[in-house]
């Protein structure tokens, strides 16, 4: 079992650690921050956050979908939200 | 851990069973799947040699919940997947119009299909440790094109478009996608060459022969190496010059 934490600190690991391999400067990050124009993630960027929120998380919300997500906030949301609902699963 | 973790998709027979033989003389952790298994697959598992770096599971390439409960398993008691050889598939020859709808199906599911999802998940690992070597086992008959085999050609060209289009998706990772297109070998799937058959293939092939599994094998050692480090979406074909 992944080890339980707030998910917020995970997912904001996740963004700051794909910034950081993509060779940009990780400064504040705010809810309202996009993860395209503002984060300057790419697609890939993205999909590495993905594959390791799964594994810190344990759950991974685009598993079957492909939820819109814009902005750093919205994307803490999703992972809250997936988390209460694999708890209840 | 010295040696690389390796999975190689349909092992248990044919040109499959050469490559994961020869990763595991290389030393190599290799694991390996199909629906059931060989002598062969039963003969890697109680070698002394190489026992502790092989793996069987029986499971079907087409259940894609099978696939993904492999790999996170790989996942887990490997902690890394280095490679991925997607080499399972399968040929039913004959012309097309009278072609059966379920050996269509069965050849885009297993040769092209289950390639891509394998390759997604697969993927998903080499993301996360931002390294890998995907190898796709492809045909000459992609390219060439052969009387009898249009869907397994499809397939076959499939897996180069693949190849070509995620080498470039994951190049940033540092993942390299690449191809290998054998010619004739000496396999099961050729065995229902009659000699004439055989002969002709020879006489058009400039080095002299049919080719064998180790002549792919050692192509495929080479993509999974660091001495390709620089090399990623193209495919390379190993038919003795057949197609020159």
């Amino acid at each position: 079992m992944p080890p339980v934490e707030s998910t917020r600190d995970a997912v904001l690991a996740a963004v700051s650690g794909a910034m950081s391999q993509a060779g940009r400067e990780v400064a504040e990050v705010h809810d309202s921050d996009h993860l395209g124009d503002t984060l300057k993630l790419s697609s890939l960027d993205f999909a590495v956050v993905v594959v390791n929120l799964e594994t810190a998380l344990g759950v991974d919300p685009f598993r079957t979908a492909a939820p819109r997500v814009q902005t750093f906030g919205q994307l803490v949301d999703l992972y809250e939200k997936a988390r209460v609902q694999s708890d209840e699963d | 851990m010295n040696g690389r973790v390796v999975m190689v998709s349909g092992g248990s027979r044919g040109l499959g069973a050469g490559i994961v033989d020869g990763l595991l003389r290389r030393g190599d952790y290799v694991v390996t799947f199909s629906r059931s298994k060989t002598p062969l697959i039963e003969r890697w598992e109680s070698d002394s040699v190489c026992s502790d770096r092989f793996r069987f599971d029986a499971v079907d390439i087409r259940d894609d919940g099978a696939m993904e409960s492999l790999v996170r398993s790989v996942k887990r008691q490997f902690s890394r997947i280095d490679g991925l050889v997607n080499n399972a598939g399968i040929a039913r020859d004959g012309v097309l119009a009278l072609a059966a709808m379920d050996d269509i199906d069965q050849m885009l599911d297993i040769n092209l299909r289950a390639a891509i999802v394998l390759a997604k998940q697969v993927s998903r690992v080499m993301l996360a440790q931002q390294s890998g070597s995907i190898i796709n086992i492809s045909s000459i008959i992609a390219e060439r094109g052969f009387s009898g085999l249009a869907s397994y050609a499809a397939t076959k060209a499939g897996m180069l478009g693949m190849t070509r289009a995620l080498a470039r998706e994951l190049g940033p990772k540092n993942i390299r996608v690449n191809a290998v297109a054998p010619g004739y070998l000496e396999t099961e799937m050729s065995s229902g060459l009659d000699d004439g058959q055989k002969s002709q293939i020879i006489r058009r092939t400039p080095l002299g022969r049919l080719g064998t599994v180790e002549d792919v094998e050692s192509v495929v050692d080479f993509l999974l190496s660091p001495a390709s480090r620089f090399i990623t979406g193209q495919t390379i074909t190993v038919d003795g010059g057949a197609t020159v």
